[in-house]
């Protein structure tokens, strides 16, 4: 059996806990991997000229100081979408460095992996950290992690990008979706809306039989069996959708 | 304030006086080029009105006066006015300045205007009681006190309104807490007749629930208007509606060989030159039936109407009023309105209205008191004019109507959150040097008694984002490359070419969808309806009352005197057709069979299965309006949840309110909850912990937050932030600001408008206090009032597990599925 409980709070994958924090942690390589960290969301809304409270790097900061609380971790893969805005601002590269910072005082390597958002980041560097330069992938295992807004051949693959999550009865839990081949990971950032995993059109990899879906709910995963269960169950809406919709929710091209 | 029906002339009194003073001034060559008198009204077509209210009378005084030009200059400033006529009406202001609310707070938050306002004697504000109630009046009121400041002489204030009561609170809107105001009843014309207003219901007794044949007779009975009326305008309360009912009258028209062009739709989601033609085609009588979401029902010159069509219910007397006031205006025409009903409780609901409406029962004018959101953007407004004093800032926004009560904490703390200087999370990680800014884009520096913007892209921001209309986010529709008009960008982005939707009353088929643009042709192919947010409407307090009272006095006629009674109290008293009657009588008849007319110092509770197997549902019946029951409900909600510790919905209606409850749990309900949840001990605190656990606050917080001028609607160009959905603010920023600041300016006004505006907390409680009785009925299915009135099934959640609970439920519903349950 490949999937059994590591701890109460867990969820065990081919070798990777599935934390509530939004990660899965190799226990062997004390590797966690999270994805979409949306870091400077706030400085992006900001020079969109929104005047709201800072919170995203504080936010990160301690969900992964729970996250390291429970599972000993010595590297950190950052799937993709470390940032939020396409061209960062002085605050989102401070908001890095202080993450990078706050990492290295932990003696916890950072891989950072390339996402769509991180693009201009990687050209750009990070001034203090010269040495910042997103791969495209990492091996790590026999599996691939890579953000995933571009196909990649891989045998067994780890990706972010999409949002997974779970609505239910007003409720919105970020979940992973898994497969013998696959997982993917929900958005470490509260910032990103998900992309509801139990209605709506879902990518073909995640529509085969054997993809479950293990959600996030505060201090616990919970296994909810089967998407493809989970779809057929038609969860109840918290609120009515009214008017007629044409079709289920195509996927909103994010930003170049 | 000078009170008068709509059309009756009263723009050109209440211009007269400065036209003469002008006139004179002229007469005897000491008439300056300066700004004299600023009119300002809440509608932005204003030129034909203009025309026919001010340049004719101008026209003809020149001809009587012998002159070869007018010596008065006119200028029109509103968000349509092109970038070369704002330059040419900032260096060489006219007399008279026509302007909309917008347009004034714009041009106050100039500094090159700032002398323009020396030499004004006249303010003229027409539709008071429009504004008056709204955020939008507030910003006027304030906008009022500003430009006033800069006068030399305290302007005269003329208010014109088509309704008001004696002692309204309109005229202190109109002249705020230090002035007195005078006002002037218009005597009517000497011809001038009294409205008849018919009440109609589109089913038989015996066809409730028959949507589909209520909506084909409602086509063939606008077919018959349309044939006998010369233009008939239909008020559809939604815009869905609208585009419906055009896009079925002008098929049915094609289908038998008519002209199809004699029908129209008209509302704010179609294109503004669209709806000039649309307009146009009404003054010039070549419209048939026009439907109108609400956009029609105030000031522009739509021509010569002969019949006011209600759908369903108009919500209040004096808006009903009004819509019917569009009919009749040819000279010694009659106004005429009818109220087309398509079920039982809207059948009501509108011969109450008709009754009320034929007494002229208006209703109060309700001014919101000194909404904080309005403070922060005109805070915002006047340091873009320049450097501005504390103390002065806040004397001014005292004297205005909207602002006397505010309270200088709340206005400081509006200012500090400007400033940038109200709480950011707290942080195990706080970085000790360099801290960043608590806030992002502070609008404001705020020192030493004065504030002032911090840059010039604040001042690009207001302008950008000035006003207080909300409207959703959308997408601009074009078909052949001319812009017909918009769907929002929620439903915008389901599209996908080959979809089929109906706008300005034809279906259209997607050709391409770019980003805020969806390109489309006409198609003959049947086409959905766009979903569009709107408000609810529901009655006022009132309307509500006045309801409950002849529901349970028809109920007592039905029980004392029989059906025959009840059928002619209906038709005589009422004035209700025969079949109308009988549907009523109906409807009486089925719900005494089951349960009991809900009496008004009682309330009913009857508990049956709910819409789905899964939940029960108990419904409340209350003779109060929505706002009241809002309130009430989710107090019940509240104290039902920590019972039952599971989650609930509720569903809010005029006169009532329904809570589902899971079905499961059913049995365990223990005695006497009912009896706990009313008690008005504690009501309050329990009204808004069922707001917490619901969404409203934070839904409302959306708006708040946008007027305010923390979100931007409008932002800066090609910085758009995609991530985080339309919703963000108010799933994420609505919680992030309450936790990090439970006493912010913008949680508090969004609590307000919730607790005031939008529930009606005092009436709840008085009510309450009378210890209504309760009488519980145990029924196999939801009662023919429940169906009627409170319509279950557009709930909303009210959260009491958490998210981990309710998960582990559905996982457990799954695996019980899973091992062959049904799931």
């Amino acid at each position: 059996m490949n999937h059994a409980e590591t701890d109460s709070r867990s969820f065990l994958h081919h070798g990777w806990a599935l934390a509530p924090e939004r990660a899965a942690v190799d226990l062997e390589t004390r590797t966690a991997v999270i994805a979409d960290l949306h870091l400077g969301y706030e400085w992006a809304r900001g020079s969109a000229g929104d005047c709201v409270p800072r919170h995203s790097l504080a936010e990160t900061l301690d969900r992964l100081a729970g996250l390291f609380a429970r599972h000993a971790v010595e590297r950190l893969i950052i799937a993709g979408d470390l940032v939020e805005s396409t061209r960062p601002c002085e605050s989102t590269l401070l908001d890095v460095t202080r993450l990078m910072r706050w990492l290295h005082d932990r003696g916890i390597e950072l891989v950072a992996l390339m996402g769509n958002h991180d693009l201009a980041l990687a050209r750009r560097g990070v001034a203090e950290v010269k040495q910042f330069a997103p791969r495209e992938r990492f091996e790590l295992r026999g599996w691939t992690i890579a953000h995933g807004h571009k196909r990649i051949a891989a045998a067994r693959l780890i990706s972010g990008h999409e949002h997974p999550v779970l609505r239910f009865e007003g409720l919105t839990a970020p979940c992973f979706l898994v497969a013998d081949d696959m997982i993917v990971l929900p958005a470490f950032s509260s910032n990103a809306s998900g992309r509801d995993v139990a209605r709506g059109r879902i990518p073909e990899r995640w529509a085969r039989d054997q993809v479950r879906c293990v959600a996030a709910a505060e201090d616990r995963v919970l296994e909810l069996g089967p998407l493809g269960a989970i779809r057929a169950a038609h969860l109840q809406l918290a609120v009515p959708v009214r008017g007629a919709s044409l079709r289920p929710r195509r996927r909103s091209r994010k930003n170049p | 304030m000078l009170v008068s029906p709509t059309g009756s002339g009263k723009t050109l009194a209440a211009f007269l006086a400065i036209l003469d003073e002008l006139h004179r001034e002229a007469a005897e060559s000491r008439l300056a080029a300066s700004l004299r008198c600023v009119y300002v009204s809440p509608l932005r077509s204003l030129n034909y009105d203009i025309e026919r209210n001010l340049r004719a009378p101008l026209e003809g005084i020149r001809r009587q006066l012998g002159l070869d030009q007018s010596p008065i200059r006119v200028g029109v400033r509103t968000g349509d006015t092109s970038p070369h006529e704002r330059r040419r009406l900032r260096d060489q202001p006219p007399h008279i300045l026509i302007t909309t609310p917008e347009s004034l707070s714009l041009l106050l938050s100039q500094a090159a205007w700032r002398e323009r306002w020396r030499g004004v004697t006249h303010l003229v504000i027409d539709e008071v009681h429009a504004l008056a109630p709204t955020k939008r009046g507030a910003d006027l009121s304030v906008s009022l006190e500003r430009l006033t400041e800069h006068t030399v002489l305290a302007p005269r204030r003329i208010g014109l309104s088509a309704t008001c009561r004696a002692g309204d609170s309109a005229a202190l809107y109109l002249v705020g807490p230090t002035r007195a105001c005078r006002v002037l009843y218009a005597p009517a014309p000497p011809h001038a007749q009294a409205p008849t207003i018919q009440v109609e219901s589109l089913i038989e007794p015996g066809e409730q629930g028959h949507r589909g044949l209520a909506h084909r007779r409602l086509i063939t009975r606008l077919r018959q208007l349309a044939a006998h009326e010369r233009t008939t305008v239909v008020f559809a309360n939604i815009r869905a509606m609208t585009e419906k009912i055009i896009l079925d009258l002008r098929l049915e028209a094609l289908a038998r060989g008519e002209d199809d062009s004699v029908y129209a739709a008209h509302h704010s989601a179609l294109d503004r030159e669209r709806r000039r033609q649309i307009e146009r085609a009404l003054q010039e009588g070549r419209l048939r039936i026009a439907a109108t979401s609400t956009s029609l029902e105030l000031g522009v010159d739509i021509g010569t109407i002969d019949v006011a069509v209600q759908l369903g219910l108009p919500g209040g007397v004096s808006r009903w009023l009004q819509r019917l006031g569009r009919s009749g205006r040819r000279q010694g025409a009659q106004p005429r309105g009818i109220l087309l009903t398509s079920t039982p409780a809207e059948l009501m609901g509108a011969i109450v209205t008709a009754w009320a409406a034929r007494r002229g029962e208006i209703e109060p004018t309700r001014i919101i008191p000194a909404p904080l959101d309005v403070v922060c953007q005109q805070l915002v407004g006047m340091a873009c004019a320049g450097e501005q004093s504390v103390d002065d800032a806040y004397r001014i926004l005292l004297r205005s109507g909207s602002m006397s009560t505010l309270e200088r904490r709340d206005f400081e703390r509006c200012l500090a959150f400007l400033a940038g200087e109200l709480g950011s999370p707290a942080s195990a990680f706080e970085p000790s040097q360099g801290a960043p800014p608590r806030t992002t884009a502070p609008r404001l520096w705020s020192r030493n008694g004065w504030f002032g913007v911090r840059s010039p892209r604040v001042v690009r921001w207001f302008r950008a984002n000035v006003g207080t209309i909300h409207t959703e986010e959308s997408a601009r529709v074009f078909s052949g490359g001319a812009a017909l008009g918009s769907v929002e960008s929620a439903y915008a982005e389901r599209l996908a070419r080959g979809d089929r939707f109906v706008l300005d009353g034809r279906a259209l088929e997607v050709v391409k969808v770019e980003s805020g643009a969806i390109h489309v042709k006409l198609t003959s192919n049947e086409a959905y309806l766009p979903r569009w947010t709107s408000d609810r409407p529901s009655l006022t307090r009132e309307l509500a009352a006045l309801v409950a009272t002849f529901r349970l006095e028809a109920g007592r006629i039905l029980l004392e005197q029989g059906a025959l009674a009840l059928e002619l109290w209906l038709e005589d008293r009422l004035s209700t057709s025969g079949s109308a009657a009988r549907l009523l009588l109906d409807l009486f008849e089925s719900q005494v069979r089951v349960s009991e007319i809900p009496a008004i110092d009682d309330v009913l509770v009857e508990s049956s299965p709910g819409p789905s197997d899964e939940t029960v549902l108990h419904a409340f019946h209350v003779p109060l309006h929505r706002a009241a029951c809002e309130a009430l409900a989710r107090a019940v909600a509240a104290r039902y949840g920590r019972v039952l510790g599971r989650n609930l919905s509720i569903s809010v209606a005029d006169l009532g309110w329904s809570i589902e409850i899971p079905a499961e749990i059913a049995d365990t309900i223990p005695e006497g909850l009912m009896e706990q949840a009313l008690d008005p001990r504690g009501f309050q605190t329990d009204v808004l912990e069922g707001l917490d656990r619901g969404e409203l606050v934070a839904r409302r917080f959306q708006r708040v937050a946008a007027t305010a001028l923390m979100v931007l609607k409008n932002p800066e160009p090609g910085r758009r932030v995609r991530v985080g959905g339309l919703n963000w603010v108010a799933a994420r920023l609505y919680p992030l600001v309450k936790a990090t600041c439970p006493d912010h300016p913008l949680i508090q006004e969004a609590t307000r408008e919730v607790l005031e505006d939008l529930l009606d907390l005092p009436t709840a409680l008085e009510w309450l206090g009378k210890r209504p009785r309760l009488r519980q009925r145990r029924l196999a299915s939801a009662s023919p009032f429940t169906l009627a009135w409170i319509d279950p099934g557009r709930s909303e959640p009210i959260v009491f597990e958490s998210s981990a609970d309710a998960l582990k439920r559905l996982q457990s519903r799954l695996t019980a599925a899973a091992r062959g349950g049904t799931p």
